[in-house]
C-alpha cells in the first residue's frame, strides 16, 4: 500500500475524477442524495481531525455548516462575489470564528469547548431566526442561480458533482495530515496531553489547529450545501444535526482513522434514507451510537485496522512458509 | 417585584439542575449533557401523575421517582457500559442518552406541548408589596433553595453524606475507609436526577411539558456551572439564582431573543476572567 502514499495527489485526482464521472451517470434524485452523502462525509472527515485526532468535542458543526451556507448565499446574491471566491471566503471565516471560540474555551479540560460551542449554535440559531432582512428570519434564505460563461446555469447535480469531487479531497487530504507532522503531534495530546507537552508539542497551539481547521472545512461544505439544496433554513443547522455529525464521526470510529468517515455516512444516513426509517430514525442513531460506544469503542475505522493488521500478518506467515 | 421572585424561580429550577451536574461530576468527572433531560422526565412523570390523581404528595412522588429512576440510567450507561472510558466518550455517551431521551419522549408524547396544572397551589395568585406573583413562583423557589440546603446539609453533616463527598474525593481511598463506592457514586446520579426532577414539577406548568424542554435550557445550567465553578454546589446554587435573575430583567430591558446572547457573553466573561468559577472550592485547579 505504500505506492499510495507516495503517489498521494494523482492518486486522489485520478480517484475524484472517476466517482464524479460515475457520479454524474446516476439519476436525478440519486445524484441530489449522493451530493448530500458527499457533504456528510466531509463533514465527517473533518471531524474526525478533531475528535478521533485532537480528542476534542464540539457541539457547533451544524452551526458552522450554517455559517457557509448563509455566509455564501449573503456573499453571492447580496455582494455579487463570485461562488469561486465566495466558498473559499467563507471557509476562511468559519476558521476564523472556530479560532476565537478555541481561544477562549481552550484553556482549561476539553470539555469546556463541548459547553462554549453548545453556546455558539444556539445563538446562531438564534441570529438565523431573528436576523431579519439578512437571514431571511424562519424562512431562510433561496439560493441565486449560479452562471458560469461555458457550462451555463449550474443546478442541484452539479453541485452533487462538485461535492462529490470535493469530499474524495477532503478524505484524502485529511489522511495525509494525520499522517503528517500535524496529525501525529495531535494524536499525542489526545492519548497524554503531559507527555505530549514534555515531547515539546504546543498542545494549545495543535488544539486550535485542529478547532479552526474543521471549521474552515465543515463551513465550506455548507457553502455547498446552501447550493446543493437551493435555500439554506435555520432546521437544517440545530443541535441534533450536530450530534448527528458526532454519531458519525464515533460510528466511524475515533481512532482518527478516515476509513470510517465514508462508511459511517454511508450506514447512517443512507440506509435511513433508503428504508425510509421515519421518526424513528433519531432513535436508530442514538442507540447505534451508544452500542458502537460500548461493544466497538474504536468503531468502523478501528475494525478496519485490526483486520488489515491481520491480513498483513497472515501474508507474511504464509510468505514465510513458502520460503 | 413579580419580575424578581420569577427571576429567583427560574433561578432556582437552574440552580437544581445545576447542582446535579456539580454532584455528578464531582463523584464521576463526567459533564452530563442529559442532566436536563431528567427534568424533561420528571415534568412528563409529574404530567402523567396529575392525570389520575389529585394528591400532591402522589405526584412529587411520582416525579421525584422517574428522575432518580432516569438518573439511576445515567449511571448504570456511564458507570458500567462506559467504565473507564475516555472524558470524550462519556461526555458523547450522555449526548446520546440525551437524544435517546429526547427522541423517546417525541414518540411517546408526540411534539405538541401538554398543559399541566401548578404543583398545590394551581394558577392561584397572591398580592406582594402592590404586585401580584404567582403563588408558586415563590413555593418554586423555597422548595428549590430548601431542597438544596438541606442536600449541603445531609452532605456536610451526617455520615451518608460524608462517604458521598468521600468517593467524590477520592474513589480509591474512599474504598479503603470500607465506603461501598459504587453505591455512594450512585446515589449522586439518583439525588441529581431527584432535583432535576423538582425543576421539572414547577417548570411544566410555566412553560407546558414537551421533549424538547430540558434541551432548551442546558446551556443556561451549563452557564450557571461555569459561573459557580464545576466543583462548587454553593456555586452552583448562588450561580443559578443569579443567572435566573440575570435571564429575566435582560428579556424585560433588551428583549427575549437576547437572552441567549447575554448568556452567551457572560459564559466568555467567565472563562476568560475567572475560568474555574467565580466560587472558587477548595480543591486544586486542574488543567
Amino acid at each position: 500500500m505504500t505506492w499510495i502514499k507516495r503517489f498521494i495527489v494523482p492518486v486522489t485526482l485520478g480517484v475524484a475524477i472517476v466517482l464524479t464521472f460515475s457520479a454524474s451517470l446516476l439519476p436525478r434524485f440519486d445524484l441530489f442524495l449522493a451530493g448530500q452523502l458527499a457533504l456528510l462525509i466531509i463533514v465527517t472527515a473533518a471531524l474526525v481531525l478533531l475528535m478521533g485526532g485532537a480528542g476534542l468535542l464540539s457541539l457547533s458543526s451544524a452551526a458552522f455548516l450554517g455559517v457557509g451556507a448563509y455566509g455564501s448565499i449573503i456573499l453571492v446574491e447580496r455582494l455579487q462575489i463570485p461562488l469561486l471566491i465566495a466558498l473559499p471566503a467563507i471557509a476562511v471565516v468559519g476558521g476564523l470564528v472556530g479560532w476565537l471560540l478555541g481561544l477562549v474555551s481552550l484553556r482549561l479540560s476539553g470539555f469546556y469547548l463541548a459547553i462554549v460551542t453548545l453556546g455558539f449554535i444556539m445563538i446562531l440559531l438564534i441570529v438565523m431566526k431573528q436576523g431579519g432582512e439578512l437571514t431571511g428570519s424562519g424562512y431562510g434564505l433561496i439560493a441565486p442561480t449560479i452562471t458560469l460563461p461555458v457550462l451555463g446555469d449550474l443546478n442541484a447535480q452539479s453541485f452533487a458533482l462538485i461535492a462529490v469531487f470535493l469530499s474524495v479531497l477532503a478524505v484524502s487530504g485529511a489522511a495525509t495530515l494525520m499522517r503528517s507532522r500535524f496529525g501525529r503531534s495531535w494524536l499525542a495530546l489526545r492519548d497524554n496531553e503531559p507527555a505530549a507537552l514534555m515531547q515539546g508539542i504546543n498542545v494549545r497551539g495543535a488544539k486550535l489547529r485542529a478547532f479552526a481547521l474543521s471549521s474552515a472545512v465543515i463551513s465550506g461544505a455548507g457553502g455547498v450545501f446552501a447550493f446543493l439544496l437551493g435555500s439554506a433554513n435555520p432546521g437544517s443547522f440545530t443541535t441534533g444535526v450536530s450530534i448527528f455529525h458526532i454519531a458519525l464521526v464515533v460510528v466511524g470510529g475515533l481512532t482518527g482513522g478516515l476509513v470510517g468517515a465514508v462508511v459511517a455516512p454511508i450506514v447512517l444516513f443512507l440506509l435511513p434514507e433508503i428504508f425510509d426509517f421515519g421518526e424513528y430514525r433519531d432513535l436508530f442513531y442514538a442507540g447505534l451510537l451508544l452500542a458502537v460506544l460500548v461493544f466497538v469503542p474504536s468503531g468502523i475505522s478501528g475494525a478496519f485496522t485490526t483486520v488489515t493488521k491481520r491480513l498483513r500478518l497472515a501474508r507474511r506467515r504464509s510468505e514465510g512458509a513458502d520460503k | 417585584m413579580s419580575l424578581l421572585i420569577g427571576g429567583l424561580a427560574l433561578g432556582s429550577i437552574y440552580a437544581l439542575i445545576a447542582l446535579g451536574v456539580v454532584m455528578v461530576f464531582r463523584a464521576t468527572g463526567i459533564v452530563n449533557f442529559a442532566q436536563s433531560e431528567l427534568l424533561m422526565i420528571g415534568a412528563y412523570a409529574y404530567y402523567l401523575a396529575s392525570g389520575f390523581t389529585d394528591s400532591p404528595i402522589i405526584q412529587i412522588a411520582i416525579a421525584l421517582g422517574a428522575g432518580a429512576l432516569g438518573g439511576l440510567v445515567c449511571f448504570l450507561v456511564t458507570h458500567f457500559l462506559l467504565r473507564g472510558a475516555p472524558e470524550i466518550v462519556l461526555i458523547i455517551g450522555t449526548l446520546a442518552l440525551l437524544v435517546f431521551a429526547q427522541s423517546g419522549a417525541r414518540l411517546l408524547f408526540t411534539d405538541n406541548p401538554r398543559r399541566v396544572e401548578g404543583w398545590i397551589f394551581h394558577s392561584a395568585d397572591i398580592s406582594v408589596l402592590g404586585s401580584t406573583v404567582a403563588l408558586n413562583s415563590i413555593l418554586a423557589f423555597i422548595v428549590s433553595v430548601l431542597s438544596a440546603l438541606a442536600l449541603l446539609v445531609w452532605l456536610g453533616s451526617t455520615k451518608v453524606g460524608h462517604s458521598v463527598q468521600a468517593a467524590a474525593e477520592d474513589t480509591w481511598r474512599a474504598a479503603l475507609t470500607g465506603i461501598h463506592v459504587t453505591r455512594t457514586l450512585a446515589l449522586s446520579w439518583i439525588i441529581g436526577g431527584a432535583l432535576a426532577a423538582i425543576g421539572g414539577v414547577f417548570l411544566s406548568p410555566v412553560t407546558g411539558v414537551y421533549p424538547t424542554m430540558g434541551g432548551d435550557i442546558i446551556f443556561s445550567v451549563f452557564v450557571v456551572v461555569a459561573i459557580g465553578g464545576f466543583r462548587s454546589l454553593w456555586g452552583a446554587l448562588v450561580g443559578g439564582l443569579l443567572v435566573g435573575l440575570l435571564q429575566t430583567f435582560s428579556v424585560v430591558v433588551i428583549g427575549g431573543a437576547f437572552r441567549d446572547i447575554v448568556m452567551f457573553t457572560i459564559l466568555l466573561g467567565v472563562l476568560l476572567w475567572r475560568p474555574s468559577g467565580l466560587f472558587r472550592s477548595a480543591s486544586a485547579r486542574t488543567v
